[in-house]
């Protein structure tokens, strides 16, 4: 089949592809999170209740959000 | 910072660095790396024509780069969290916002960057094109090269081609 043509082109053990996928879950991760911050400000959360969810303070939440989620 | 460029050849590093900066941030990326600088390069629709690909193709080779590598751990679902808001690119930015927030740039990065800039520490101007060849240095996995090599961007003969082509 034409599919295991194209399986032996990447070799078994790729690194260059593994170590981006665990920086494109990292960035996935960040979306999530940003997305997710503008959803509890629109729920009307504060930014003390959005720190404490992420495990940060409200400063660090705020100064990382503050400018996208009002 | 500002102080001799920007005076009459209009090209500054910064302003690339700036919009690769928002390219990192709606991606979800703390940090801005040499893919990154390849778009903020492509934001000039004159680098799209020197490059023959536009910036919206370059993103989607990125997301498709992630697609693959995530498919390769195991992460096969479709999964597409949205993207982050990209803040606006100023035309004469400051430099105060340019310090206050912005994403610190990859070691790579940087080394790109400081090397297309030498001839600014002589007081001379350097174009853009000048940023793009510095990002072509590098071999894979540097992020810029599979970016180029995703793209079916011939480097070789890029760099030939603009090495007659560099007056502008």
């Amino acid at each position: 089949m034409n599919d295991s043509d194209e399986l032996d082109v990447v070799p078994e053990k790729d690194p260059a592809l593994g170590l981006r996928a665990a920086l494109a879950l990292q960035r996935l991760a960040e979306r999530v999170e940003a997305d997710q911050v503008g959803v509890a400000r629109a729920q009307g959360w504060s930014w003390q209740q959005i720190g404490d969810a992420l495990g940060v303070t409200r400063q660090s939440a705020h100064l990382k959000y503050g400018k996208d989620h009002k | 910072m500002t102080q001799s460029g920007d005076v009459e050849s209009g090209y500054h590093p910064w302003s690339t660095y700036i919009a690769a900066q928002e390219e990192a941030r709606r991606r979800g990326d703390h940090r801005v790396g040499t893919d990154y600088l390849v778009l903020g390069l492509l934001s000039d629709p004159e680098m799209e024509r020197v490059l023959g690909v536009t910036l919206d193709a370059a993103r989607a080779a990125l997301d498709a780069l992630d697609h693959a590598a995530l498919v390769y751990v195991g992460f096969t679902g479709t999964f597409d969290p949205p993207y982050l808001t990209q803040r606006p690119v100023p035309k004469r930015p400051k430099v105060k916002q340019l310090l206050s927030e912005h994403l610190k740039s990859t070691p790579a990065a940087k080394a790109a960057l400081q090397e297309a800039g030498k001839p600014m520490r002589r007081g001379q101007h350097i174009s853009a094109v000048d940023v793009l060849r510095a990002l072509m240095e590098n071999p894979p996995p540097d992020p810029a090269a599979t970016l180029f090599a995703a793209l079916k961007i011939d480097t070789a003969s890029l760099r030939a081609r603009l090495g007659t082509e560099t007056a502008s």
